[in-house]
């Protein structure tokens, strides 16, 4: 109950904060829609089709818009190096779950957004979007889409735990921005990539954060793939959360209450 | 003028001596810096692997491309972005009073405060991508030709300085967008495309938006591709945007109100 009440509060403020989170979600929109422009320019049509591309970034719009978490810059800046932390860690609630139900109303509303802006591409272009779904297909959709927001927010939480220890965050920033744009699909699709590069990105837990669900809602793997995919979140996610635990604690006795 | 000159002096021996007092930060920071440039080259690498030309630019040039704005983010980074990331929480907390009452001009100080020497990395590998890239295609690149192609790049950097800036004024009035340097961030990384790309939607984006061809008209430079009213643009685009920039910043200062807005 507490924790609807933390929702409820903070979803009354990112509605008051819509122009922020429609400032994030124009960054979600236009990334994906800069690339698709920039493969139309090139001759790659014949290994990956006009129709599959127009429907493999409006997927990343709409995975990215809804999945991924923007928590580091509020955990960095706010919390630790302006001393917020010290409030919440006087509440009774684990910092992990505070931060969550303060996150999810930003999800909400960028996945409003992503709905809104992908119910008028389709009115437009009607065949834009390409997907072959099961119902058992979409259960697994489901599913893996709410491991993938887990492993979003923890990577993220973690990503803004290390100002505990780091001062220049942005560098950090900008150097994980782009290791997640190369591994997490948002170039083009993974199996495009050299052999060796295909693998460690297969591996690492990005392109299970977007490449992993687009596939699946795009319905373009078997429902064994599907199961291995989600088997691969789990794993993820609990290597996150154990990083995440290992942190926190040798970062609060680190932390000051005047900030870092 | 003498005055400005002694203040820039203060400004790089007062960040060279936070250098060498948080070297474990300048550490950090020139990790960071190599591990984007050499990702930035890797995607630029992925971006040209499975097609043999885009918009007209081989694969060999689309990688000059992404030299010349590795060089431009290289200069981006170490004058402004520290500065720029800064804006949006000191203006978010209501404490440019400081800066503001200070017997220098607000946008010179918020502008150029911090310094970040290890972006230099940055310059040194899209120096290596350019020359590497130009022996491979054997073009040949004159002292006269270089020093034209740097003072291009300069011209693309003041647009992004003016423009990013402009973006974060806005910060004025509503202090709550602090996502608007990650925006104007974004906005930046568009430059390492062809503009042939944005002019394909309409031509009317590039000069709505002049930061888009900040890497391509100094790349087209260093190709010998580049047409005269395309330099003339890109002067007149950083000559401009330069003086919005200005005037923008001393109109919202009229609004601007220290308890955070």
């Amino acid at each position: 109950m507490r924790y609807l009440k933390i929702f409820l509060l903070n979803f009354q403020k990112v509605f008051e904060q819509r122009g922020r989170s429609a400032v994030w979600f124009f960054l979600t929109l236009i990334n994906p829609l800069v690339l698709l422009l920039y493969w139309n320019g090139s001759n790659i049509s014949t290994q990956w089709s006009s129709a599959s591309r127009t429907s493999y970034y409006l997927l990343i719009v709409i995975t990215s818009s809804l999945l991924i978490s923007h928590v580091e810059e509020d955990v960095s800046f706010y919390d630790i190096r302006q001393g917020g932390l010290v409030s919440k860690l006087l509440k009774p609630f684990p910092y992990y779950w505070f931060q969550f139900f303060m996150e999810i109303p930003y999800r909400i509303l960028q996945g409003i957004y992503g709905i809104i802006v992908l119910y008028i591409i389709l009115i437009m272009f009607p065949y834009a979007l390409k997907i072959e779904l099961t119902p058992h297909m979409l259960a697994l959709g489901f599913i893996t889409c709410v491991l993938s927001y887990f492993m979003s927010y923890t990577y993220k939480l973690i990503l803004g735990l290390t100002a505990f220890w780091i001062p220049d965050i942005w560098g950090i920033y900008q150097l994980t921005d782009v290791v997640f744009f190369i591994f997490s699909g948002n170039i083009m699709p993974l199996h495009f990539y050299p052999n060796w590069l295909k693998e460690i990105a297969l591996f690492l837990p990005f392109a299970h954060i977007i490449y992993y669900p687009v596939l699946i809602i795009q319905g373009q793997l078997s429902l064994l793939d599907s199961i291995q995919a989600i088997s691969f979140q789990l794993i993820w996610l609990a290597v996150l959360i154990s990083i995440f635990k290992i942190m926190w604690h040798f970062g609060v006795r680190k932390f000051s209450g005047v900030g870092q | 003028m003498e005055y400005y000159l002694k203040v820039i002096k203060r400004i790089f021996i007062y960040n060279a001596s936070s250098l060498l007092s948080f070297r474990s930060s300048f550490i950090n920071s020139l990790i960071s810096s190599i591990v984007w440039s050499v990702s930035s080259l890797i995607s630029a690498l992925l971006l040209t692997s499975k097609s043999g030309s885009v918009y007209g630019w081989s694969r060999n040039e689309l990688i000059l491309l992404t030299g010349s704005y590795t060089i431009m983010w290289g200069i981006v980074n170490i004058l402004f972005q520290r500065n720029f990331q800064d804006l949006t929480m000191v203006i978010d907390r209501g404490k440019l009073d400081s800066t503001l009452l200070k017997p220098i001009d607000s946008q010179f100080l918020v502008s150029f405060k911090q310094l970040n020497y290890a972006a230099f990395s940055r310059l040194i590998l899209g120096y290596i991508i350019i020359t590497t890239i130009a022996s491979r295609v054997s073009l040949h690149i004159s002292f006269l030709n270089f020093i034209a192609y740097l003072i291009l790049i300069l011209l693309g950097v003041t647009i992004i300085y003016s423009v990013w800036f402009m973006i974060l004024t806005i910060l004025i009035w509503h202090h709550s967008l602090n996502n608007l340097n990650a925006l104007a961030n974004n906005m930046v990384g568009y430059s390492r495309y062809p503009q042939e790309m944005f002019q394909k939607v309409s031509p009317s984006l590039l000069v709505l938006f002049p930061v888009l061809i900040t890497s391509s008209i100094p790349t087209r430079f260093l190709l010998h591709k580049a047409r005269s009213l395309e330099l003339l643009f890109l002067f007149l685009a950083s000559t401009t945007t330069l003086f919005l920039s200005r005037k923008f910043w001393q109109f919202a200062l009229r609004s601007y109100t220290s308890a955070g807005g």
